[in-house]
């Protein structure tokens, strides 16, 4: 966040042009629902005389799924794999985060295996870094730099088979599991990662290159949907949107859980909160992520990657097999679920687009009373329609790619 | 500044205004507290002049009973979560089907106002002085509110008429 600015801020006050008063020639225009760049499907309803737009409305819901509805009707492990389905392009972060609250829902947070901790710390960074080169990528394609967007795509693609080869899906990975992780890591798993990572530091150095020093990118991005520090608590914005407008959250840092508090890393920050420092952050996060994952990585401890509980994890076959308890547990986990204590839980993690929060409620049965998701998309998106009146058309699809709003996740 | 919720605080802000605190208590991950349906907008505006700037979630739960009437006390609880800092407190207001009605929020914390699109969407909940009150996540000719306990799971309500062609009564000639 070094780079030099200069004149942003005029730049952006020429942007937001001074619109006459009921000039009466205005045309309606809707983008959307559906865009090469943007994840998931949003109408974007504009009001634009000439190039100028005076109202926005964003319309969400397309991809809607019932999460919730589905959630309160179903038992807690099998949900997990709906929360995979809520962002789509980091989907370990959204089931980390569904199991975590279910964890501290019964209370057996600090029982999870350190091992499980540090595998859920690497999948989880490697999500962002793929949420991150997606961002970055269809941002670089939206503003016509599809010379970016390939190399990010390509150490996607890397990235992913990394992901791959844990769980078996590409995408919708089935890695996380209540209690811990699915299985131990593949045998040349590490060396994978190894010669993973230097590939990714000299991609983000070459993007870099190409969009960072590039005239064009720079001129399109500053100045560009400003948004104020003063307004980013009071819009719910969280993540790295909010990060890049200057203020300081982020969830691994103020509630550490999976143990982020081992690990050293940066939170970068952006000043003036622009689609510019938008893009920094998300570049300067890429770098940080691979910092925790490379940690994460040296400081594995050994042991069981999942947690002893036979209220959510079946016990091991041996018993099953000696034991009459152990069989009868595995089939009640099979039948009815996981049956967990009245209780309530509201539990976040730091999403790849920020706070992703689970509010559960429990009545005693094998189904939650209530299942919320507080989805930072949604948050987000809500931002974008005042952000960009008074901007040019050109601009909208490049902000709400910066704002990363995957439409899995905002509508659930 | 303070990184909890002072209760007594806001025991009296509630009693100045002829109220008292219904419940309050913790769970994992935030402090909360329960008022009463009139003192929502004086309580959720003492959070807000309290420094609890970050809004972070609005959502209902249902506790539907069957064969209840629609004046049973408590058949929806509304939850307001904000920050301070790293802290999070909630605000929760319960509400009868009979009177399902809430002052709008939006005007202390601005992203409150999708969020409440949101709960009028799924449960019906009417904020009065809310900018722009429409559907947000279903389409404008959804009938009912699909996340009250009583709208079944399996009902349907496609837009485009699904079916044989010879059937559908006006469909293409």
């Amino acid at each position: 966040m070094t780079k030099a600015r200069g004149a942003n801020v005029q730049r952006n006050q020429r942007l937001v042009m001074d619109l006459p008063e009921a000039a009466g020639d205005s045309l309606g225009l809707v983008l959307g629902p559906s865009h090469p760049v943007l994840r998931g499907s949003a109408r974007i309803v504009l009001e634009v005389e000439g190039e100028a737009i005076r109202a926005v409305d964003v319309q969400v819901g397309l991809l809607h799924r019932g999460f919730e509805k589905e959630a309160e009707s179903s038992p807690y492990d099998q949900t997990l794999l709906l929360a995979e389905r809520l962002n789509y392009v980091s989907p370990l972060l959204s089931a980390a985060g569904y199991a975590l609250a279910v964890e501290r829902l019964l209370g057996i947070e600090e029982n999870i295996p350190m091992r499980a901790r540090r595998l859920r710390v690497v999948v989880c960074e490697l999500s962002r870094i793929a949420d991150h080169l997606t961002c970055v990528g269809a941002t670089a394609l939206s503003l016509g730099a599809s010379n970016a967007f390939f190399l990010l795509m390509d150490a996607r693609a890397r990235l992913w088979r990394l992901l791959e080869s844990l769980a078996g899906p590409r995408l919708g990975s089935p890695y996380i599991r209540l209690g811990g992780v699915n299985s131990d890591l593949p045998d040349d798993w590490v060396a994978g990662f190894r010669a993973f990572s230097p590939g990714l530091r000299q991609t983000v150095w070459r993007v870099d290159q190409l969009l960072g020093e590039n005239p064009m990118f720079r001129e399109r991005t500053r100045g560009v949907a400003i948004l104020a520090k003063q307004d980013v608590q009071g819009w719910g914005i969280t993540g790295p949107v909010a990060r890049a407008s200057g203020v300081l959250c982020d969830v691994r840092k103020d509630n550490p859980y999976f143990g982020y508090e081992d690990f050293e890393f940066d939170v970068p920050l952006g000043d003036v909160g622009d689609n510019w420092d938008r893009y920094c952050l998300r570049m300067e996060e890429l770098r940080q992520s691979l910092r925790i994952a490379e940690q994460a990585i040296g400081r594995l401890a050994t042991g069981p990657v999942i947690v002893d509980d036979p209220r959510i994890v079946p016990p091991a076959v041996e018993l099953r097999q000696t034991q009459v308890w152990a069989q009868a547990s595995l089939f009640l986990l099979a039948t009815a679920g996981p049956i967990i204590h009245p209780g309530e839980v509201y539990s976040a993690v730091e999403s790849a687009n920020g706070e992703l929060g689970f509010y559960l409620a429990s009545d005693g049965s094998a189904r939650p009373k209530k299942c919320r998701v507080r989805s930072p998309s949604f948050a987000n998106a809500a931002a974008l329609g005042p952000l960009l009146t008074g901007h040019f058309v050109a601009d909208v699809i490049p902000t709400y790619c910066l704002f990363n709003i995957v439409g899995g996740e905002c509508d659930r | 500044m303070k990184a909890a919720l002072d209760w007594a605080e806001l025991e009296g802000v509630l009693r100045s205004s002829a109220d008292v605190l219904e419940g309050q208590g913790q769970i994992s991950g935030l402090q909360w507290a329960h008022v009463h349906r009139k003192s929502w907008l004086t309580s959720s505006t003492y959070l807000a002049n309290d420094g609890w700037s970050q809004f972070v979630d609005l959502s209902a739960t249902d506790h539907f009973v069957e064969g209840e009437s629609a004046k049973a006390a408590g058949r929806f609880v509304v939850q307001l979560i904000v920050g301070k800092g790293a802290a999070r407190v909630a605000l929760r207001v319960s509400l009868r089907l009979a009177e399902l009605t809430l002052p709008s929020v939006a005007a202390l914390w601005a992203g409150a106002a999708w969020f409440e699109r949101e709960l009028f969407d799924m449960y019906g909940v009417r904020f009065s002085s809310h900018p722009d009150l429409r559907r947000i996540l279903l389409y404008p000719e959804f009938v009912g509110h699909p996340l009250r306990k009583d709208y079944e799971k399996a009902r349907r309500q496609p837009l485009l008429r699904v079916g044989p062609l010879s059937q559908l009564k006006d469909g293409p000639k």
